[in-house]
């Protein structure tokens, strides 16, 4: 065979995937064929610039990038969000994300550079570019191998074939692997030459936001401006330019009335005034839309020996920048994969199982990244989420791909998926719970108790979850520490129904009850998928009406720092009735439903 | 800022973050015994404190500030520092 892998598209899905068989496989012959030519431009190449903790991590360490990175690129200060009032001024508007520079780091990636001088990489790893070619068509082959036609006549013959070409989707038209997405948004992007940074939008009089930000590096964040049932990102490019993007659910906003740049800017207009104003005498150097672009997959990765990595597989939301996640994850298990089968080593079980944690990873963050456009200009709420998702991101999925699990035996792989699973039903639980809080509240936007909610905030269960993963563990330690992980996670979730039922108080206490049901102890609500039981405890009891001392004094870690980085809302009426109420509404039956003086045990 | 300004910023801190009356916050009240904050309070004060500032405080000194009265001093000495342009201490903060 002339081949042993083929890979059809050379965006930065093939292109990081070729480095990475070449890395664990340096003999493995690659063939990556590319439809475009170079030089690709800078800054309005593609969109997909801003890269998390395990993209990063794939990128920067495991292909060994750390140095060009820094030096071609930006490092990232985190995500930032702004929410509450999105038509009013910025400084007045709640702040969550990273008080310092994060530790563990990220980068801001100007895609045409990136893929120019991956390309040149590739090649220089000994892998066979063959640029300005199509591939036509894939026959899937057995043990002869595959076929891959490319528009000059010539057709490759490769031991494992790998679709790389983004939303072409080769592999997943031809086999029908497409899922549909909970997630029905639609997008909007533009460059504009120069820097559009969030302090260009507050007046200089104001000081303490101003100095807030003490390096004055706001800007090398990717900042979120977050208005009901959309979010405009800013994102920084190390070639001078700034992308700019909106992206809206289309249940709260038509994409007709921001698909042009003139909408764009009269879309702006009404929902984000200041940036519209600051835009305004600016050029759009590109503008590019993607209506309704979520999808999932059947499958990614097959004994068969044929993957489809990156956006080839699946592409959940731009929220929290997890689509260079996903793709880092897909092409790691891919090359594994044909690492092993090279040495003579391919268990068809460990394919399985990979295949089987790279779905549960994307149902997880599916369920995370849906349905919450109610969320958005709720800064109580908002900090809630973002507390809960990053803590169940980086407890993980990211510690699953830190600590190299993904490289275990199949018997291994499988234990570590079945606490994937119990992290999915919390985080069901959890997402439950926050789309019923932000839907129940009564005003459009709230602006929580906190001018900045630090994201995360240091010296705090986050924080220490977001350091971690920058020291080693091995395979019984990192087990353990997951374990452990669900159960703070589990007392982290119930800490939001704390902070929910304060919020909403009496009158909305039962229906959010009903709205979460079995996680309560009540029945479950139609047509919901089960979650995990929340501990209700003393907690609720006891310990919430004691003064502020004594009360530290019993909460767990996790709740004081919920309470620190959220504050703590009134409440009109004591937590435990409260809790009472919420369980009535759920179904549970209470011998005496709500008396000031009920208890509800563990 | 007037010393009076400073001071009004810091009963706004302690009232809003730590449930304390803001009556009952006085100048000569010492920070860890009568308002009964901890350490962890004031690792969240003194990050409040950088809207005022505009500057990461050096940890030792922090550690020394015992009343209200003398946070309001290093407050003052804090943006004297910045006015002057002073290196911040070269600390790592956790994230
Ligand atoms: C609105 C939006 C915002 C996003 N924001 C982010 C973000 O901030 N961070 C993030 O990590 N991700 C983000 N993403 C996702 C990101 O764009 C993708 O993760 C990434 O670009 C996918 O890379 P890829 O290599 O799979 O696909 P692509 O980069 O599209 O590469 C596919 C390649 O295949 C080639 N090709 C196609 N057909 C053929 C063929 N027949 N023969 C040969 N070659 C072919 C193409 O020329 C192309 O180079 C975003 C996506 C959207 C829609």
């Amino acid at each position: 065979m002339e081949w042993d892998v083929v890979v059809c598209g050379g965006g930065l899905a093939g292109l990081t995937f070729a480095l990475e068989v070449l890395r664990s496989a340096p003999e493995a012959r690659v063939a990556v064929v590319e439809r475009t030519r170079r030089p690709l431009p800078e800054a309005c190449h593609k969109v997909g610039e801003s890269s998390v903790e395990l993209a990063s991590h794939f990128f920067g360490e495991r292909l060994g990038l750390t140095d060009y990175l820094s030096e071609s690129h930006l490092h990232k200060n985190g995500l930032r969000f702004f929410s509450g009032d999105s038509r009013g001024p910025l400084h007045e508007r709640p702040e969550i994300g990273p008080p310092e520079f994060p530790l563990v780091p990220s980068y801001q990636l100007d895609r045409g550079r990136l893929e120019n001088d991956l390309r040149a990489r590739v090649e220089q790893a000994g892998a066979t570019l063959v640029e300005g070619h199509a591939v036509t068509s894939i026959a899937l082959g057995d043990r002869g191998g595959h076929q891959v036609s490319v528009d000059d006549g010539r057709t490759l013959v490769g031991r494992w074939v790998v679709d790389a070409s983004g939303r072409k989707r080769i592999l997943s038209k031809q086999l029908d692997l497409r899922l549909p997405s909970p997630a029905r948004s639609s997008a909007a992007w533009f460059r504009i030459a120069g820097r559009v940074r969030p302090r260009d939008l507050v007046p200089d009089d104001e000081r303490a936001w101003h100095q807030r930000d003490i390096a004055d590096d706001r800007w090398l964040s990717t900042n979120h401006l977050m208005g009901r049932g959309y979010w405009v990102w800013l994102i920084p490019l190390s070639t001078g330019f700034t992308s700019v993007g909106i992206v809206a659910d289309q249940t709260h906003h038509a994409i007709a009335d921001f698909n042009k740049p003139e909408r764009a800017r009269a879309w702006l207009a009404a929902h984000e005034p200041e940036l519209a104003a600051h835009l305004e005498d600016l050029s759009f150097e590109d503008f590019r839309t993607m209506p309704d672009y979520s999808y999932l997959t059947r499958q990614a990765l097959s004994p068969d020996r044929w993957a489809c990595i990156g956006e080839a597989a699946s592409f959940i939301d731009p929220l929290y920048s997890l689509g260079g996640d996903f793709l880092s994850l897909s092409c790691c298990y891919t090359a594994r994969c044909i690492a092993d089968d090279l040495r003579g080593e391919l268990d068809p079980e460990v394919v399985r199982e990979l295949d089987a944690i790279y779905l549960l990873l994307l149902q997880d963050s599916s369920r995370t990244l849906s349905r919450n456009g109610a969320i958005f200009p709720h800064a109580q709420v908002l900090g809630a989420k973002l507390w809960w998702d990053f803590f169940n991101y980086w407890s993980f999925m990211c510690a699953h791909f830190f600590q190299e699990v993904w490289l275990q035996d199949a018997a291994t792989l499988k234990r570590f998926r079945e606490l994937g699973q119990r992290y999915y039903d919390l985080n069901t639980t959890a997402q439950r719970l926050l789309e019923a809080w932000a839907e129940l509240e009564d005003e459009p936007f709230t602006n929580g108790h906190k001018k900045m909610v630090g994201l995360p905030l240091p010296r705090t269960v986050l924080s220490e979850a977001h350091q971690a993963l920058g020291e080693r563990l091995d395979l019984d330690a990192t087990y353990a520490k997951m374990e452990a992980d669900l159960e703070v996670g589990r007392e982290l979730v119930g800490e939001l129904l704390a902070h929910a039922l304060r919020d909403l108080g009496e009158a909305k206490a039962a229906e959010l009850g009903r709205r979460l049901g079995a996680a309560i102890g009540g029945r479950e609500p139609e047509e919901r998928q089960a979650g995990m039981p929340l501990v209700l405890g003393e907690r609720f009891t006891r310990v919430d009406p004691l003064p502020r001392r004594e009360r530290l004094e019993a909460y767990s870690r996790i709740a004081r720092d919920l309470e620190r980085a959220l504050g703590r809302a009134e409440g009109d009426r004591p937590l435990g009735e409260l809790l009472d109420r919420a369980r009535v509404g759920a179904g549970v039956r209470i011998s005496s439903p709500a008396p000031s003086e009920s208890r509800v045990g563990a | 800022m007037t010393r009076e300004e400073i001071y009004q910023s810091i009963v706004e801190i302690l009232s809003d973050s730590f449930e304390l009356d803001p009556d009952s916050i006085k100048p000569e009240s010492t920070l860890y015994e009568e308002l009964d904050l901890d350490s962890i309070d004031a690792v969240d004060i003194f990050v409040q404190l950088r809207d005022l500032t505009g500057r990461r405080p050096d940890p030792e000194r922090a550690k020394e500030v015992r009343t209200v009265d003398e946070l309001v001093t290093f407050v003052e000495e804090e943006l004297a520092a910045a006015e002057r342009g002073d290196p911040e201490p070269d600390v790592q903060m956790p994230t």
